[in-house]
């Protein structure tokens, strides 16, 4: 391994006083400035509470469970989406349906969004297409408790949309 | 009038008060407003809002700063000096408010037969005082940086002590310089020997001088570009990584009436204080007195404009802050077109003289203040340009350049003094 050497370009007598080099920078500082002032709607910024940021359409936000036409989730409790997680977030309790063509159904079903990742292999696994990922982000609550999602918060409509 | 009133006006007690009010109008009032406007300044070279949340335009957020820093814990390392940890803040404090009390504010008025100057104190030392109690602001970073016990904090304390040393004197002997342009050490003197024509300021009689004090002042004020005392990215905080809660405080209130010194100094040594280049010849023997009903006019419009952009809705909403702001400032405008429509009708410059004396008065300052807004915003305009020394730079730039420049510009002004052309 020899010394890298990198040739610095060297400075004129001009660059090297500074101060006109300095001003030049100071005129670029002053124009980003006025231009936020004068035109606020070209900051590259959004006033977040009011103003939402647009996700793109894969976004993976929080988990919603499809429902069939009479509002039972479309779940089997088939535990490929348990076994896919690669955080241990879900946790799936079967019990047997009503409906004789169905054969399971979820009594509990149950996100921890604590320890979810967000990859979406659950929904990768899913044979029935019965989970996928909203737009939904805004998603803080007050306690643990509250972030373990059950049946009918995964089951709620997307934000904005249904 | 009343014989109270006239009593009231023509006590020296009135105007030393007066003069202490706008000396805190400029330091511990002005503030919250520095803060503000340095953290508004940066969001918008930066591309982006700033504090824009509380209160129109976000001024609250200064003293809801200010309310957080003081509930916080004050932690003292167990290691600390505690009785030098405890007066390093209150030193800079001091020190930074100190300098306030020879600046002169206004020129002579005369009230009543009775001449008065906004002026706390017109030492015929003037300038000397402000650096020997300037250059006492070391101690308040040095002793904090060795006192807290911390090796970071000890370096800044120590890089503090080197670069205010070095820049002192640049910095006094570029004063020197002016000083023998001026011939006089007293402030007020020196503002008036720049009135008139604009190349009697001081910027134009020693503009070498003008620039090594600029360079020195912003190293004294330990600001980019010579934050090297606090360094973020070298040693943490610097001095003050120890310091928490409201000492902590005084050191950020401190570094901002340093920079408010500054700025005033400025003005008051090399951009004619409070005057109105061609003053005289343009608007007669009472320019000021003349001036006051355009200020009036003038501020009426701008707060006019402000108080109808506040009422705008912000975000798509009106916020109650934002619509008291737009009410007090449609007031203020209306109080501004009263004052110099009243002033303009009576004609108060000939025919009132007190009412003259006291509306050139308020000239002055809002020409004052003027100027000082600018060279405040330029210490907020070079923070968020300029990137940090390296040590060496900072060295070799001050005892390699500066100190040889500021003695070359006292060879060149005391010949050209001498020669009798300044």
């Amino acid at each position: 391994m020899g010394v890298k050497k990198i040739n610095r370009p060297k400075q004129d007598w001009w660059e090297r006083l500074y101060v006109f080099e300095m001003a030049r920078g100071m005129s670029i500082t002053l124009r980003h400035a006025v231009l936020s002032w004068v035109k606020p709607e070209h900051r590259p910024c959004y006033e977040y509470p009011e103003v939402r940021r647009p996700v793109a359409e894969r976004f993976r936000g929080r988990h919603r469970i499809r429902q069939r036409e009479d509002g039972s989730p479309s779940c089997v409790a088939c535990y490929c989406c348990q076994t896919a997680c690669p955080s241990n977030a879900i946790d799936i309790v079967a019990e047997e349906s009503d409906d004789p063509k169905i054969e399971k159904r979820p009594k509990t079903f149950t996100i921890n969004m604590l320890r979810c990742i967000f990859c979406g292999m659950c929904v990768e696994a899913c044979p029935k297409d019965a989970i996928y990922m909203t737009h939904d982000y805004e998603l803080a609550d007050r306690s643990r408790e509250q972030l373990r999602y059950g049946l009918e918060v995964l089951m709620k409509p997307e934000e904005g949309k249904d | 009038m009343p014989e109270w009133v006239k009593i009231v006006l023509t006590s020296e007690y009135t105007w030393a008060v007066a003069a202490l009010v706008v000396a805190y109008v400029f330091t511990l009032v002005g503030i919250p407003v520095y803060t503000w406007l340095e953290r508004r300044g940066a969001g918008f070279i930066q591309r982006r809002p700033g504090p824009n949340r509380r209160g129109p335009y976000g001024i609250i957020q200064a003293i809801a700063d200010a309310v957080k820093l003081a509930v916080k814990e004050d932690v003292v390392p167990a290691a600390a000096n505690k009785w030098l940890h405890a007066i390093a803040p209150m030193i800079v404090m001091t020190v930074a408010l100190t300098t306030f009390a020879v600046i002169p504010w206004s020129g002579d008025f005369v009230l009543f037969g009775d001449t008065f100057r906004l002026q706390i104190a017109d030492l015929n030392f003037g300038i000397i005082f402000i650096l020997a109690i300037s250059s006492m602001g070391v101690y308040g970073t040095a002793l904090a940086g060795w006192s807290s016990n911390n090796k970071y904090s000890l370096l800044g304390g120590l890089r503090s002590g080197a670069q205010m040393v070095s820049y002192e004197i640049s910095m006094g002997l570029a004063i020197v310089g002016l000083l023998l342009v001026f011939g006089t050490v007293r402030l007020s003197e020196m503002v008036f020997q720049q009135s008139g024509a604009i190349w009697y300021w001081g910027v134009f009689q020693a503009p070498l001088a003008f620039v090594i004090y600029m360079v020195a002042s912003y190293a004294e004020s330990n600001r980019v570009p010579f934050d090297l005392v606090e360094a973020d990215s070298e040693i943490v905080a610097g001095y003050h990584t120890e310091y928490s809660s409201l000492r902590f405080g005084l050191f950020y209130m401190g570094e901002y009436v340093h920079m408010a010194v500054i700025s005033v100094l400025t003005v008051v040594l090399f951009f004619g204080g409070w005057h109105i280049p061609w003053a005289q010849e343009l608007f007669g023997p009472q320019p000021y007195a003349v001036l006051f009903p355009w200020l009036m006019f003038v501020l009426a419009i701008v707060f006019f404009l402000i108080g109808w952009d506040a009422s705008l809705p912000k975000r798509r909403v009106h916020t109650k802050g934002n619509l008291i702001m737009s009410a007090l400032m449609i007031l203020a405008a209306l109080g501004s077109v009263l004052a110099g429509g009243l002033y303009w009708t009576y004609d108060a410059t000939n025919s009132i003289p007190w009412i003259a004396s006291l509306a050139g008065v308020v000239t002055q300052l809002a020409v004052l203040g003027a100027k000082f807004a600018f060279f405040f915003w330029l210490f907020i305009w070079i923070r968020w340009t300029m990137p940090r020394f390296r040590y060496d730079q900072l060295m070799k730039l001050g005892w390699k350049v500066l100190l040889p420049l500021a003695l070359l510009n006292i060879c060149i002004t005391s010949v050209l003094v001498l020669a009798g052309w300044l």
